[in-house]
């Protein structure tokens, strides 16, 4: 027997891993008996169907090949979408939605590696101002544009 | 029949309705606009401007939701023509004869045919809609729990294991969206689920914050430095190049019609949506070609069989999910999922008890379609501009949007956090070979399955040959059956026909085109 490849073992594994974890949080939440069925039944069955599928596909060869997702790592366009985000989400609650804007469109897009540092700022600072005409003017968007210090 | 007449004249006048009128139009212009533009998905569309139609009445919010759907078959056409870029992955396979026709000088007239092809393809659909959704529901109507639960599971499991890449991994992601779409408290007994102490999970995960994770943050982290802009020097498209010639229009005809059918095939079959009908059209019309030498370089038949397709299965993918609830893919889930969040039960019911909606829809399909054939003739100039915007604009604005969209739905910063978290575990999935499609299905109809399987059992004493007592429900546990079978079979064999870029690894030219499509898939 050939050696499962790392990908599709790491595929089948996750998959078992989740369905045991899910199996274990509902087994808490009581089953019920087929005539009145718990709350826990139904997520208890999708938890070892879900494990189930985990061994098949590890143990399974893929039918024809699966084109490569996503090719090479890029951490730099990674790493800037999801701080952008997350200053999203820090800011907003702190300074505003203003801020918030401008730092998650300036970060992610420096994630590009075509653009530059200044192109990004310009593209932040307009979708600041369209936050604040479009969000906060128009639409009454509940996060205030600019919270105060 | 005349009832039919008189509802779709109810329709009408429903559709018509100025505010009514005002979405769908809205709704097909930022989904033209969305087509066109590389790199932005259908699907992170319609969730982001989901939660702006939480306020809105529910006909008027899906008249837009489905105006964007539909009107960005339209504007991925002019993509892929125009750019040979795939940008939607119905549209791939037009590339292949859109294109070189483009550097023929012959690009208006490729537009011109795709419009022609689209139409005719889109009113085919909608007449089957008027035809085939009346039908089923009658049927329907003798669904008790057990059926309804029975032909979920079905609906499931060919929306699972029919769509691209490996059918196991498809039924692994149905899995995750029901555990998803379970999280938070109990219909029944509200014991909460899988909510780990948290306030903001006892509520659900929202539907937005799902599509958004798969669908956009998860897209984005993908397209991230992938998508270059086309080269568009050379290209001039005016009104007047759109015209075809007669000898033009002789040689598209048959080609069309017979996409239309394929395409119509195919959306009744849950989980072969557009991209499927578009490519079987395009080799299926290669082989029928009295001189398949000519597709690949700029034949009109291989423009106007896979577009006639799209449009044709696009519309014939509402017959489902507006009869009977179950939606064929990851789109429709997505609009059933604005349904039930406007309060509306989808199901064989729906037409009954809201008339309006179904109708109106109807209505606002022939108009919405009328609207893109108008507008785009006219607008072809502006949109080839558009096609210049270079993606690195814009994701960074869609991710704000993204944000916003999600806050908005329940103004808390919690949503957006859960966001990050399916997006970057989404995308962890997607790189390991999962496809995100099958999730929506299973986190949009769980909830239903589950509520519908405990009532089955309820009736029936605990007794589970409820399943099969009814020769519905044995049909569809059959059926269910088969296809399993039939996957099982299928891969012994190795060979899988479902995935584009397999089933057409005999044609070197449709397997680029289909590589490409798989690369590019959003849902």
């Amino acid at each position: 027997m050939k050696a499962v490849p790392v990908k599709r073992a790491a595929a089948g594994g996750l998959m078992l891993l989740f369905g045991l974890a899910v199996m274990l949080e509902a087994r808490t939440f009581g089953l019920g008996s087929l005539a009145r069925v718990g709350p826990g039944l139904f997520p208890m069955i999708v938890g070892s169907a879900l494990g189930l599928v985990g061994v098949l596909i590890a143990a399974t060869p893929e039918a024809g090949t699966e084109p490569e997702e996503g090719g090479r790592p890029d951490w730099r366009g990674w790493a800037c979408i999801v701080v952008g985000i997350l200053l999203f989400v820090l800011l907003g609650e702190h300074l505003g939605l203003g801020p918030a804007t401008f730092a998650c469109v300036f970060v992610s897009a420096l994630g590009d590696r075509q653009g530059n540092p200044r192109a990004a700022f310009l593209l932040a600072l307009a979708m600041t101002a369209v936050a604040g005409l479009v969000f906060t003017l128009a639409l009454k968007f509940q996060m205030p544009f600019w919270r105060g210090w | 029949m005349d009832d039919t007449l008189a509802n779709l004249v109810h329709g009408f006048g429903i559709a018509l309705q100025p505010h009514n009128f005002l979405f769908s139009l809205v709704g097909v212009l930022i989904g033209n606009l969305i087509g066109v533009l590389p790199g932005m998905g259908i699907m992170a569309t319609i969730s982001i401007l989901l939660p702006l139609t939480f306020g809105m009445p529910p006909v008027a919010a899906i008249l837009m939701l489905a105006g964007i759907y539909y009107g960005a078959q339209y504007g991925g056409a002019i993509c892929s023509i125009l750019l040979n870029l795939p940008c939607h992955p119905s549209h791939a396979v037009t590339c292949l004869d859109g294109y070189p026709m483009t550097r023929q000088g012959r690009g208006g007239v490729a537009l011109g045919i795709t419009m022609l092809a689209a139409f005719f393809g889109a009113a085919f659909g909608i007449v089957q809609m008027i035809l085939f959704a009346p039908f089923l529901v009658q049927i329907a109507f003798k669904f008790g729990p057990a059926e309804i639960c029975t032909l979920m599971l079905l609906g499931l499991l060919a929306g699972a294991t029919l769509a691209r890449g490996s059918a196991l991994k498809g039924v692994a992601m149905t899995l995750v969206g029901i555990v998803l779409g379970s999280v938070g408290s109990d219909l029944d007994t509200g014991t909460s689920r899988f909510t780990f102490g948290s306030m903001s999970l006892y509520n659900g995960i929202d539907l937005v914050a799902v599509a958004l994770g798969f669908f956009g943050i998860a897209e984005f982290l993908k397209s991230i430095n992938t998508i270059t802009v086309g080269d568009l020097s050379g290209v001039k498209v005016r009104m007047r190049d759109m015209r075809p010639s007669r000898a033009d229009l002789r040689e598209a005809a048959m080609p069309i019609l017979r996409g239309t059918l394929v395409g119509s095939l195919c959306s009744l079959i849950p989980g072969t949506g557009p991209t499927i009908a578009s490519f079987i059209a395009y080799a299926a019309e290669k082989r029928v070609s009295r001189n398949p030498d000519k597709f690949g370089r700029g034949a009109i038949g291989g423009v106007a069989s896979p577009e006639a397709s799209t449009h044709s299965s696009v519309q014939g993918d509402f017959v489902p999910t507006m009869s009977l609830g179950i939606p064929g893919d990851a789109v429709m889930a997505l609009i059933l999922g604005a349904l039930i969040i406007q309060g509306i039960t989808p199901g064989p019911q729906l037409m009954n008890e809201h008339p309006d909606m179904f109708w109106g829809l109807i209505a606002s399909f022939w108009i919405g379609n009328i609207l893109l054939v108008l507008l785009n003739v006219p607008l072809i100039g502006v949109w080839v501009k558009l096609l210049r915007i270079p993606f690195r604009f814009l994701y960074p604005c869609a991710l704000f949007f993204i944000c916003v969209g999600v806050y908005s739905t329940n103004n808390e910063m919690a949503g957006v956090i859960q966001t990050l978290v399916i997006g970057v575990v989404g995308y962890g999935l997607m790189r390991l070979g999962f496809h995100p499609a099958p999730v929506l299905l299973g986190f949009v109809l769980g909830p239903r399955l589950e509520e519908n399987f405990r009532r089955a059992l309820m009736l029936s004493r605990g007794d589970l040959a409820t399943f099969v007592d009814s020769p519905i429900s044995a049909t569809f546990v059959g059926l269910a059956v088969v296809l399993v079978g039939a996957q099982i079979y299928l891969a012994r064999k190795a060979r899988v026909p479902k995935d584009p870029a397999k089933d057409t690894a005999k044609d070197p030219d449709l397997a680029v085109a289909g590589r490409r499509a798989v690369v590019l898939e959003e849902s």
